[in-house]
């Protein structure tokens, strides 16, 4: 027992890491330069002038830790070590990682693109070069048509001489792979947070609840994430309350009259539901219960919740505003409800076939009786299993459902941060929205197994 | 023609579902001639031409023929996105249109009547729906195959090293291992230099000397180990993972990485949709693995690939169908909500959930409500009720 306790928290666990990986690699997969997207949060950008935001730049892109490598083991070249592709000026990192490709000389290689690169590129073009190759083929053209330029040329060319003959011929270095490990690096700033910058504001890291500020307001994820997610985990689970217990209810009485025309027909009418998909439901009760020019019983307007002031006042703007979510809770409640019916009356059935119904009927206990106390109890423990496995989807509807009734929740929150590509926003919402169901699973299993339900076929 | 009776008997065990989605196929394979503005038959002058098969652009206005044109339309005459001017602003099935002929304004003809209504627009919500479906079917469709595909190969590399499953030789991970490092090096290290195709071929080159050097020249003990991948574990715990997030989340995720198209909705839909058909392959080849069949048959020589299609997929391919007719109809619903949320297709791409999306702007457009979503529904409906019907007819 405990040692199967001890089995289900490891699976929770490795669950987690593998959640916090993805949402790890979705954060980092971006289109586009982050620190090119954060420019543009309007507190942040105050330097108008083209070096002030150059500087500014920099700044942002070291304070995002983007000259980190992206994960504690990365692979680089003998010929080009790994901060070389790290840069700010990704122009720059390109053309030095070429030079260093062709020397093989990585320090030399630096040095000589430190001092000469920006030169170089604006005198004779060299970032027109694909390779070191053609790089090196330009400069000795260049060198030859101004064997007298001026003295800056000069330099250039003889620095260029020495990185030439400093080391030749080592281009083998390129393909000598080199694994590094690397103490600083992304995820560990990410996850772990940054010790010397760590505030109570920001760079704490994930694990102590920090996910980042947001590339297009610049604000907390957190603070953005938490009275949506609240709101939308809040009707998820009001629905699967008011699901469970109707839906047990309906199913046990199908099962109860199951030759009587009447269940038949309830039955395709909910198969049929089943097939209704959450957005047109939800926009058809829009349109006919809540839109003035039909029946005009709610709102139509979004309720406007209090987010500044504290839960107890964002819950009481939600406890007066009820009749704005009356539809919603309903559009997303129909097709968990279905599918628990569906699933109770086809477990029921099973149920109801086996020997022992038998012998209670012979004994002359009432149908009743065997239906509700005996059959169902029975029946109960795959169905909490199955109606917690509803969850994930249950916040999937719930989440179209908030965006059809542009709701404060998790969905028109989410729909916006897609639409401008706001990254730390989407893999935040992922690692929430993931946490709950695994926690959920978790609990179910837990549940189970103490009330001693635990079945060996659950061991997959 | 047997075949064709056999499948005949067995579209009538099945029923109305199966002709319902007949009907669909139908239309979807059609769309191009059944509304269109464009001529299918065009006759001028005694010459024969076929306008539809145009494509819009190389699409010139036809000279007005002297002696009158005979011709063949579209039943119905609209193509998706062109609009009505003259029943532009949601006009409805019920209410008076209006047509132009010969630059008079007159009462519409029922030969173009807008039978479903129009959108703002002005476009046919008819053509919209079919051209819509069309294109929503087609995404479902290649979405699930591919996650199909996708979950046969996990789930059956899962269930093939499962439990009580031979070991692999060390002999051939550890060239492998070589192998995945060397293409990480290059993927880091040469994409967007000149000689990242050299560097490719020269991994895969290492990896291949390295595959034949361990596999024939080395007798080292420690290298003649085996041991046991713990594949299943990694496929159970991923698959946790996948069903703990809510689909749409990913889904929208996803498509928020890729650029809106037909091809990244397919990606975005496969790739979060290959959980459910990799749990059912794996349980089922983990199922038949035991059998004595596939063991009469790994002794008569059948390895990997050929023994999974030639002796495997037959047994596995019933319950295939069924759960591959339940993710085409997931896909559909998924991309509608997608397309309704304004992600995933392109905007221009009228589809089922763009349509309905457009019903929130005037509420008393109840025809851009009903009519695609009981359009939707029924394909839905049908797609489930005969994979049901499907399931209770099959042996097993």
């Amino acid at each position: 027992m405990k040692d199967n306790l001890i089995r289900k928290l490891a699976r929770a666990v490795i669950a987690l890491v593998l959640l916090i990986v993805v949402a790890f690699v979705l954060s980092r997969s971006i289109p586009g330069d982050p620190a090119q997207r954060m420019m543009h949060v309007p507190n942040s950008s105050q330097a108008a002038s083209s070096s002030g935001r150059l500087l500014h730049y920099e700044k942002l892109y070291r304070d995002m830790g983007l000259h980190l490598p992206v994960f504690y083991v990365s692979m680089s070249s003998l010929a080009v070590p790994d901060s070389f592709r790290h840069f700010p000026d990704k122009r720059f990192s390109r053309q030095l990682c070429r030079l260093a490709y062709w020397s093989g000389n990585p320090e030399k290689s630096l040095e000589w693109c430190r001092n000469h690169l920006s030169y170089a590129n604006a005198e004779l073009n060299l970032g027109v070069a694909h390779s070191g190759a053609e790089m090196a083929e330009k400069m000795e053209v260049f060198s030859r048509l101004n064997p007298a330029g001026g003295s800056r040329a000069q330099k250039m060319i003889s620095d260029w001489r020495q990185l030439q003959e400093s080391q030749p011929k080592t281009h083998w270095k390129a393909w000598i792979p080199v694994l590094n490990f690397n103490r600083e690096n992304q995820f560990h700033l990410w996850f772990f947070g940054d010790k010397s910058v760590a505030d109570d504001r920001s760079g704490r890291g994930v694990l102590y609840g920090d996910l980042g500020n947001s590339w297009v307001r610049g604000m907390r994820v957190t603070d953005m994430l938490k009275f949506p997610f609240l709101l939308t985990f809040m009707i998820a689970s009001l629905v699967l309350l008011i699901c469970f217990p109707l839906s047990l209810l309906t199913g046990a009485w199908m099962a109860r009259n199951r030759n009587n025309h009447i269940t038949k027909a309830t039955y395709a009418f909910l198969v049929f539901l089943y097939a209704v998909p959450t957005f047109w439901l939800g926009t058809a009760l829009l349109v006919f219960l809540a839109s003035p020019q039909w029946l005009n019983w709610f709102p139509t307007s979004s309720p406007v919740l209090l987010s500044d002031a504290g839960l107890m006042a964002w819950f009481g703007s939600v406890f007066h505003q009820w009749n704005h979510f009356v539809i919603p809770v309903i559009a997303v409640a129909y097709s968990t409800y279905v599918y628990l019916v569906q699933m109770t009356y086809e477990l029921l059935q099973e149920e109801l076939d086996k020997p022992y119904v038998t012998a209670l009927r012979a004994k002359g206990c009432r149908e009743n009786t065997i239906v509700f106390r005996h059959a169902l109890k029975n029946c109960l423990s795959p169905l909490i299993v199955s109606t917690m496995s509803v969850f994930p989807l249950l916040m999937g509807g719930t989440i179209i459902v908030d965006f059809l009734f542009s709701m404060p929740g998790l969905g028109s929150l989410l729909s916006g941060a897609c639409e401008q590509k706001d990254f730390p926003v989407i893999s935040g919402a992922l690692l929430l929205c993931g946490l709950v169901s695994i926690l959920s699973f978790y609990l179910t299993d837990l549940l189970n197994s103490s009330a001693g339900f635990d079945s060996a076929k659950d061991q997959v | 023609m047997n075949a064709f009776r056999q499948g005949l008997y067995k579209m009538n065990k099945i029923g109305w579902p199966a002709w319902v989605l007949l009907v669909y196929m139908g239309l979807v394979v059609l769309t191009p001639l059944l509304a269109n503005e464009k001529k299918l038959i065009r006759i001028c002058e005694g010459k024969w031409s076929f306008p539809f098969l145009a494509s819009a652009r190389e699409y010139a206005e036809p000279e007005v023929c002297k002696d009158g044109e005979l011709g063949l339309a579209a039943p119905v005459p609209y193509s998706p996105g062109s609009s009505d001017t003259m029943n532009m602003q949601f006009c409805s099935p019920f209410e008076k249109q209006l047509f132009s002929r010969n630059g008079k304004v007159v009462d519409m003809p029922m030969r173009y009547r807008h039978w479903l209504g129009t959108d703002m627009q002005g476009s046919d919500l008819l053509a919209d729906l079919l051209y819509g479906s069309r294109i929503s079917l087609f995404v479902s469709v290649l979405a699930a195959l591919v996650s199909w595909l996708l979950g046969a190969v996990l789930g059956f590399l899962a269930a093939w090293f499962g439990p009580g499953s031979r070991k692999v030789s060390l002999k051939i991970i550890l060239p492998l291992l070589l192998g995945g490092l060397l293409l990480w090096h290059v993927l880091n290290n040469f994409y967007n230099e000149s000689a990242f195709y050299t560097a490719i071929l020269f991994a895969v080159l290492l990896t291949v000397l390295a595959f034949i050097v361990s596999l024939n020249f080395i007798h080292w003990r420690w290298v003649s180990g085996s041991i046991s991948i713990p594949l299943d574990t990694a496929f159970l715990r991923i698959a946790e993972l996948f069903s703990a997030i809510p689909r749409v989340v990913l889904v929208l995720a996803l498509s928020a990485v890729f650029e809106p198209s037909i091809w990244s909705v397919v990606v975005v839909l496969s790739l979060s949709g290959w959980v459910d058909m990799g749990r059912l392959i794996r349980a089922e080849v983990s199922g038949l693995k035991e059998r004595s069949y596939i063991e009469a048959a790994r002794l008569s020589g059948y390895r990997g690939f050929r023994l999974f299609t030639k002796q495997m997929l037959p047994n596995i391919w019933p319950s295939s169908l069924v759960i591959l007719l339940y993710s085409v109809a997931g896909n559909m619903a998924i991309e509608a909500s997608l397309s309704f949320m304004g992600f995933g297709l392109p905007p221009q791409i009228k589809t089922i959930g763009s349509i309905v999306a457009d019903a929130k702007i005037y509420y008393e457009a109840w025809w851009l409500v009903v009519f695609p979503g009981l359009w939707l529904s029924l394909l839905i409906f049908s797609l489930f009720e005969f994979s049901r019907r499907y399931r209770r007819l099959a042996p097993d």
